[in-house]
């Protein structure tokens, strides 16, 4: 049997000049789940809504089995989010946010939030107004995983980072996934990013999933094809194809 | 394309076309063909409006 994490059904969200529509997602343990899609497609709003911070028109979000946006306060208990929404205190110390959270969720895990502030390259007496956007990333990261959550939703984890914070970043996202019952929900345009650490890929534009499936299902759906035509060859109508310029070769003269 | 089966190059060859490669792509270059095919159908609803 499956252990379900997070299930959205038939959501929908309207804004004036964009929509949300038929948005069926699902994350079970032991899965990564990268999101994918051009700026606007509609990410962070699903994010947003599988997080309870939006409330969706239609369709059902159930998250560790409760309902989404209702029951949140139970629900995120067990959930963290990372996103450049989740607001750091400037002149607080990066000690002072850890001891802030652990005051707040019971499972802080105080030894493994000590070795990540080490493996990530952070020190407890730095203020946050003097760390780098990629430290910053870092210590939202350290106050998500010291908290052991069942869920972990990430929105653009990697934007602007440089390629070491992104290694180091993604490598801990990778360790807890070792967790099978853990899943992981991350957004992201870094298509680098989502193959090296997704198992589970969702395609989504202009507000609807195109694709959603485990990876090697979707990239060995794709391929792409090199043709030579004669001119008078009519190709096939092949459902799938999504641009034909095929070469057309040059009819042989005697 | 998004729908690849082996029986998809025959078909182009049955139709009198050569198949002379078949690559897997990135998911780069999915990404990229995928929003470059949705501003395509975008533009052409445009251009039938």
């Amino acid at each position: 049997m499956t252990d379900r994490l997070l299930e959205l059904e038939g959501v929908r969200k309207s804004y004036r000049f964009f929509t949300l529509r038929d948005i069926d997602l699902r994350l079970e343990a032991g899965q990564v789940m990268g999101l994918v899609g051009p700026n606007g497609a509609g990410k962070s709003t699903t994010i947003r809504i599988a997080m309870g911070l939006t409330a969706q028109e239609r369709g059902s979000v159930r998250l560790l089995g409760r309902t989404m946006p209702q029951d949140q306060a139970a629900a995120k208990r067990d959930v963290a989010f990372v996103s450049d929404d989740v607001g750091l205190y400037s002149y607080a110390t990066v000690g002072w946010h850890m001891r802030w959270v652990a005051s707040i969720f019971p499972s802080w895990d105080a030894r493994y939030a000590e070795a990540l502030t080490k493996r990530l390259n952070l020190h407890e007496a730095q203020r946050v107004k003097g760390l780098s956007r990629g430290e910053r990333v870092k210590l939202l990261l350290l106050l998500a995983l010291a908290r052991r959550p069942r869920v972990l939703v990430l929105d653009e984890p990697t934007a602007g980072l440089d390629p070491v914070a992104r290694h180091e970043v993604l490598a801990e996202l990778m360790s807890v996934i070792e967790d099978e019952r853990r899943g992981i929900l991350f957004s992201s345009h870094n298509t680098q990013d989502v193959e090296q650490i997704s198992d589970c890929i969702t395609f989504i534009d202009r507000g609807a999933i195109v694709e959603s499936s485990d990876k090697e299902t979707f990239l060995d759906r794709w391929r792409r094809l090199h043709l030579v035509a004669p001119t008078c060859a009519a190709l096939p109508a092949l459902p799938g194809v999504i641009d034909s310029r095929a070469r057309v070769s040059s009819p042989s003269r005697p | 394309m998004n729908r690849y089966t082996p029986e998809v190059a025959a078909a182009y060859e049955r139709a009198g076309a050569k198949v002379c490669d078949v690559q897997r792509m990135t998911l780069e270059e999915i990404f990229v063909a995928n929003v470059m095919a949705s501003r395509k159908e975008r533009e052409n609803e445009r251009i039938d409006r």
